[in-house]
């Protein structure tokens, strides 16, 4: 019985132990291995950067720039922390909607894959705003979307569909065609 | 008894203290940096964005909390970072599961129930949703034997509890369900090689692309070799023992019979809707236990091959709104010999399996009114070549070839719920038709209940069955002293599940479950006292209740922490009371990843504390605690991954539990302190 309790303290000082370390490391590690939606995130208001949109999409010059995310919010606060920033001089805004009634105003709409099966429903609603269509799930360009994520070695890349943002009224600049691993 | 309770008790309430402690300290010093770190990504430019690696745990965006089971997870983060070397490695881990290995095979048990010699037909492995069970004796591999080399495999769900209202047979105590990964995942060349002890070497190369045009392709090959342990020692075939066996030679040391070697290649292409899959693994093993009565000890002809492959193409379309249409047809390939020395130095036993089965699968799944969705599917399987032959070589007797074909097709339906925000209903019904036995219907309900974001309850219920093989149903030969039993009945079993999963903060999950499992209509093989052959019959019953309590801590920072505890304190053959052989009333495990240079350097533990296992002959082996250790550095220098493992760290010597072939051996022996080095490529 000695022995056997003797066995179950090493047991537990083994599994436990970790635990104790780790309160030491946390503290010492930075929070730096990141999400995939946090670079996502960094992703979208970058291609802001490199989209025109027609003077139409915005009611006045100091209309904000509204980045969108409709369906899961996968991003949490990353996306909030692009509420600081500004895009040619606009101030960026982030909204969270659940439904295609809600996108009208929004200059970026990232779908959330959760939300991919009511893709066309989105897309149908989207006729005559210039919206920058953003996702990641599987042949998102190729479906309508105008940029679409793909994941290569734990990176995050992207694709374009160049027509779709044509038929939208937005140019996109060379620079992130040429940055992207196919152009439709 | 009470006190041992009592004391692990205590464990798990002290060590959920602790993580609780540490998990509100991390959420306190990371929720600022983790939003300003986001802004602070956002100045980065797209090419640098472009060169981040993240953890693609997210990459999925199916939420377990809402599938009818308990799910467990594994990606291929853990395996590199855990130094897990094959499958059997990976379910060491994980809650509620043992693997016991007999140095021929290993064999998966699932809360409170594993038979040494069942060749894992219990439960069902899926690769890309490709059936693995092969239809002879239904055997399904999970160590070097298994059919995909680790650095293959994206993702690994293990589903608990029973499944065969969805994928029919084999899916008794778990689906074991395999995502292989992507051409884009690998992005060039991937050159792997890995060395270890006990001469143990390992290589892998893979070459993986997204084409032009978005089509992808992988192709992939490996090898490994080791000489195992030389020198087994087994005091029961030891001659200075007074009760050793009559084979008893050689000191009782097997000298050079743990050789084993694996050749395995794979292929993926995949365009639009088509995915083009091949596999193919050869293993070949030294066997040094003597085991199915072996005429004499420490023989080295005593060997087996293993080989398994399939071809398998997948259509997979979404068409409109919520509708998804999916196609597979495959062909499979499963043969086998083992070269058995009956008569030391006169006869050697030869037998061969050789198994060819083509089949064709469709399914839609469609979601009606935002509430439901349904999954409507069928299945059709012909088994076109089940060989089996056995005979000795010299002087040549022939005691079995027999060939037969069967078939079977089955049709199932799901329907997926939302009877209010917080209500999911579950429920599915499975009909399978057999030509051999006949027909089994298997239902499924699950009702989960999420009355606040961070809380799920699952109530579960479900049936599944186990088909009679060929080997049980029609293996006919008196002069090998066994006969067939075409009456066979498919095993059943009924599950009941109550399933707690309690989420805390954003870092820390915790997970209750109860769990009662009732088995009828086992099938054993006994001997009929009217002709003195082997035969099997439907017999037993058994029954298993447990409870399992786990606590997972994830952390921006790459620290993960795992904590869990298994108790299943009845487990037993249901006509005689006697408790089930290699089932542990207690389990922990527990493992960390602890990032010691932020995403360069990794240390990582696993340790299991696996609780007495009864032994087919009484008594029991003892408990036993294996602790693995790995330091893994990603990008050691451009490129190169470099990892260094060692197992059973605190060389524990101990053996798992034989089943009634290994007689006179009760336990087997396992491996004491062993290691390996991984240096991989990218290209």
């Amino acid at each position: 019985m000695i022995r056997i309790a003797k066995r179950i303290i090493v047991a537990a000082a083994l599994i436990i132990l970790p635990f104790f370390l780790v309160t030491g490391a946390g503290t010492g590690a930075r929070a730096d291995d990141l999400a995939e939606y946090q670079v996502k995130a960094a992703f979208l208001y970058n291609f802001a950067k490199f989209v025109e949109w027609p003077e139409r999409a915005f009611s006045g010059p100091d209309a904000p720039m509204t980045i969108c995310v409709i369906g899961d919010d996968l991003f949490g606060p990353a996306l909030d922390g692009l509420r600081s920033k500004t895009v040619k001089n606009r101030k960026v805004v982030v909204k969270r909607v659940s439904g295609p009634g809600e996108i009208g105003g929004c200059h970026v709409l990232f779908i959330s894959p959760a939300d991919d099966d009511r893709m066309d429903e989105i897309l149908l609603s989207l006729k005559g705003h210039s919206t920058l269509v953003v996702g990641d799930t599987e042949r998102f360009v190729r479906r309508g979307g105008m940029i679409g994520f793909l994941m290569e070695r734990n990176r995050v890349v992207f694709e374009i569909n160049e027509n779709s943002a044509k038929r939208a009224g937005l140019q996109i600049s060379s620079q992130l065609l040429k940055l992207a691993r196919t152009v439709y | 008894m009470i006190r041992l309770i009592n004391q692990f008790i205590t464990t798990f309430i002290a060590a959920v203290f602790v993580v609780l402690a540490h998990g509100s300290a991390a959420l306190g010093q990371e929720a600022a940096p983790s939003g300003s770190n986001g802004s602070d990504l956002a100045e980065l430019n797209i090419e640098d964005l472009m060169n981040m690696e993240v953890s693609g745990a997210s990459k999925y965006a199916q939420k377990a909390s809402e599938a009818p089971s308990s799910v467990t997870v594994v990606t291929a983060d853990d395996i590199k970072k855990y130094g897990y070397r094959n499958m059997a490695d990976v379910l060491r881990s994980v809650r509620g599961f043992v693997v016991t290995n007999d140095r021929a095979y290993s064999y998966v048990s699932v809360r409170g129930f594993g038979r040494t010699g069942d060749w894992n037909s219990r439960v069902l492995i899926l690769v890309d949703g490709h059936r693995m069970n092969e239809i002879t004796y239904d055997s399904v591999y999970v160590a070097n034997e298994f059919i995909l080399d680790m650095d293959l495999v994206d993702r690994i769900e293990i589903i608990r509890g029973p499944s065969s209202s969805l994928y029919g047979d084999n899916a008794f105590f778990a689906v074991i369900s395999v995502t292989t990964k992507q051409g884009p995942d690998i992005q060039g060349t991937e050159v792997s090689a890995a060395a270890g002890n006990q001469a143990t070497y390992a290589g892998s190369a893979s070459f993986g692309k997204r084409l032009e045009g978005g089509d992808k392709v992988l192709l992939s090959g490996s090898a490994m070799s080791t000489e195992g342990n030389k020198h087994l020692y087994f005091s029961e075939f030891d001659p200075a023992n007074p009760a050793a066996d009559s084979r008893a030679a050689n000191n009782g040391v097997a000298v050079n019979l743990d050789k084993e070697e694996r050749q395995s290649a794979f292929a993926k292409y995949s365009t639009e809707y088509f995915t083009f899959e091949s596999a193919y693994v050869e293993r070949t093993r030294k066997i040094p236990t003597a085991s199915y009565y072996l005429a004499g000890f420490n023989d080295p002809r005593y060997e087996a091959v293993d080989s398994r492959a399939f071809l398998d193409v997948t259509y997979k379309k979404t068409a409109g709104t919520g509708t998804e249409l999916l196609g597979r047809l495959y062909y499979d390939k499963y043969w086998y010999h083992t070269d058995y020395p009956y008569a030391a130095s006169v006869t050697l036993n030869k037998d061969y399996v050789w198994a060819d089965w083509w089949g064709a699968e469709a399914q839609i799944i469609k979601k009606l009114y935002d509430s439901h969705t349904i999954v409507v599917g069928a299945d059709f399987q012909n088994n076109v070549k089940t060989r089996f032959e056995n005979y000795d070589i010299d002087p040549y007797f022939s005691y079995f070839d027999t060939n037969r074909r069967s078939q079977k097709w089955s049709l199932y339906l799901q329907d997926e719920s939302r009877l209010s925000p917080a209500v999911i209903l579950n429920a599915g019904v499975r009909y399978d038709h057999y030509e051999t036995f006949g027909a089994t219907t298997n239902p499924r309900a699950a009702l989960i209940y999420t009355p606040i974001k961070s809380s799920v309850f699952k109530f579960l219920y479900g049936t599944a069955f186990r088909a009679p093989n060929q080997y049980e149903l029609y293996l006919d030969s008196p002069t090998y002293g066994t006969k067939g039993n075409p009456d066979l009945n498919p095993e059943t079993i009924k599950t009941y599940e109550i399933v707690y999963e309690q989420r805390m903060g954003d870092n820390v999950t915790a997970t209750f479950s109860g769990f009662y499992n009732r088995i009828e209509n086992l099938i054993v093989q006994e001997t009929d006292p009217a002709d003195s052959l082997l035969v099997f019959h439907n017999h037993n019953g058994a029954r298993a209740r447990g409870v399992e309590a786990e606590l997972e801590g994830k952390w921006q920072n790459g620290l993960r922490n795992l904590l869990s505890y298994t108790y299943t304190p009845l487990a037993e053959d249901t006509e005689t009371h006697q408790p089930l052989a290699n089932s542990p009333k207690n389990m922990v495990k527990g493992s960390t990843i602890i990032p010691l240079i932020a995403q360069k350097l990794f240390a990582d533990l696993d340790a299991q504390y696996i609780g007495r296992r009864g032994l087919v002959s009484g008594g029991s082996t003892g408990s036993v605690v294996l602790v693995n250790a790995t330091l893994f550095s990603k990008s050691f220098a451009r490129n190169l991954d470099v990892s260094a493992s060692v197992y059973n760290l605190l060389d524990r010597k101990y053996g798992d539990p034989g089943g009634e072939d290994h007689l006179p051996l009760t336990t087997i022996p396992q491996d004491g302190r062993t290691y390996r080095v991984k240096l991989t490529y990218v290209f």
